[in-house]
């Protein structure tokens, strides 16, 4: 039977969210054009904006959480071909944003070495090390920038060997509209 | 093995012949693509122009890309009209051709399944017909492409006759393509002297009956 794996922070959500959106995407349509993963990270941005008072400021601040997330599930899908899904939802308090898609491994093995330490350590710091080791950055920096909580859940391989990876970032509603 | 080679015209076939690329490219170097931009050192490449699909039975098999404009070897490799032209003169063609006419095949790929099954270099050398690399020119181009050493050893296999132009600078999106063992080159080919007969009147669209080499392919 499978377990489910938390790496780092994943605060769960109150039952129903305020206002949310959720996409499918196939990893294969980004990977053949790029800027769709900009244009889906502004269209979730842009539709979850009327639920803010500072509307320029979460815009802003939706999109390029949610663009680092959607270039995440293009990088780092097993299967291009196979189905990730984006949400951005609404909480009142907090905003989760995550992306749910097959991962590779080699990406689940990244997670489980920042995803600890961004929980546990200042993200400037963990910033600072990933910048003179030159590893991905993305992740530490929505950390560092928005004081994001980052974490993620990972479905270990099914009989076909796949590992389903949730990878959620949790922003309180005061930062995204940075009052 | 018979090959069926059609010039991607429909939306649809364009669309698979990007997605087949798309999948090899980021599954073998971690590349994307843009119809808008490229970024070398973040792994975003443009588009070719045009694409030379390849089909075993409906198997869309392999694919070969061909830029008509802004070549590689020239926005990134560095090579200019003046050296192309001395390589004309070098070979006794000087007016015979524009050095700046060039098209340059680029992201060739084959199905997964047949890695390894020696139709890469083939259909390089395939994809030199004049059907594909001429079609809708008004004089014949020149062709270009960047390769690895050992991928051009396997395209001469077939008679291709590739002439070096210079190494290839190095960028990030190569690094897992390249090594210092394997490098990269760019090289020029004048199809009437360096494209054997039977590639460069190869019919297209038209179905052929091909042995292929054993090999590594792109």
């Amino acid at each position: 039977m499978s377990t489910l794996t938390v790496l780092g922070a994943f605060p769960e959500a109150s039952a129903q969210p305020l206002s949310a959106i959720e996409m499918d995407l196939v990893p294969i349509d980004l990977v053949t054009e790029w800027r769709r993963c900009g244009m889906i990270a502004d269209f979730m941005a842009d539709y979850m904006v009327p639920g803010f008072e500072q509307r320029e400021t979460a815009r802003s601040v939706l999109s390029t959480v949610m663009n680092e997330l959607v270039e995440n599930a293009a990088k780092f899908s097993a299967d291009t071909r196979s189905p990730a899904r984006a949400s951005i939802r609404h909480h009142g308090e907090v905003v989760h944003l995550e992306v749910r898609n097959e991962a590779t491994e080699k990406h689940v093995q990244s997670l489980r070495e920042l995803l600890p330490v961004l929980a546990h350590d200042e993200a400037t710091a963990v910033f600072r090390q990933r910048l003179q080791d030159r590893r991905g950055l993305g992740l530490a920096l929505l950390a560092r920038d928005y004081g994001a909580t980052v974490g993620a859940t990972v479905l270990p391989a099914g009989p076909d060997g796949r590992v389903t990876v949730c990878l959620r970032v949790v922003l309180s509603a005061a930062e995204v509209e940075q009052r | 093995m018979r090959l069926r080679l059609e010039i991607a015209a429909r939306s649809a076939d364009v669309l698979r012949c990007r997605q087949l690329v798309g999948e090899v490219y980021h599954r073998r170097y971690g590349v994307v693509f843009s119809s808008d931009t490229y970024d070398l050192d973040r792994k975003i490449e443009p588009w070719p122009h045009r694409f030379l699909m390849g089909f075993l039975k409906d198997e869309l098999a392999a694919v070969s890309g061909l830029y008509l404009r802004n070549t590689y070897v020239e926005r990134f490799g560095g090579v200019t009209d003046d050296e192309i032209g001395a390589h004309l003169r070098e070979a006794g063609l000087e007016g015979r051709y524009d050095p700046a006419a060039r098209r340059e095949l680029t992201k060739l790929v084959i199905a997964p399944r047949l890695r390894n099954s020696g139709l890469g270099p083939l259909f390089v050398a395939i994809a030199h017909a004049r059907a594909f690399v001429e079609l809708d020119a008004a004089l014949p181009p020149l062709v270009t492409f960047c390769v690895v050493r050992s991928m051009r050893r396997l395209v001469e296999r077939h008679g291709i006759r590739p002439r070096h132009l210079k190494p290839f600078p190095h960028y990030k999106v190569h690094e897992l393509y390249r090594s210092e063992r394997n490098p990269m080159d760019s090289y020029l080919v004048i199809p009437e002297l360096d494209v054997p007969a039977a590639f460069r009147d190869l019919r297209i669209p038209g179905e052929h009956e091909l042995s292929p080499w054993q090999g590594d392919e792109r």
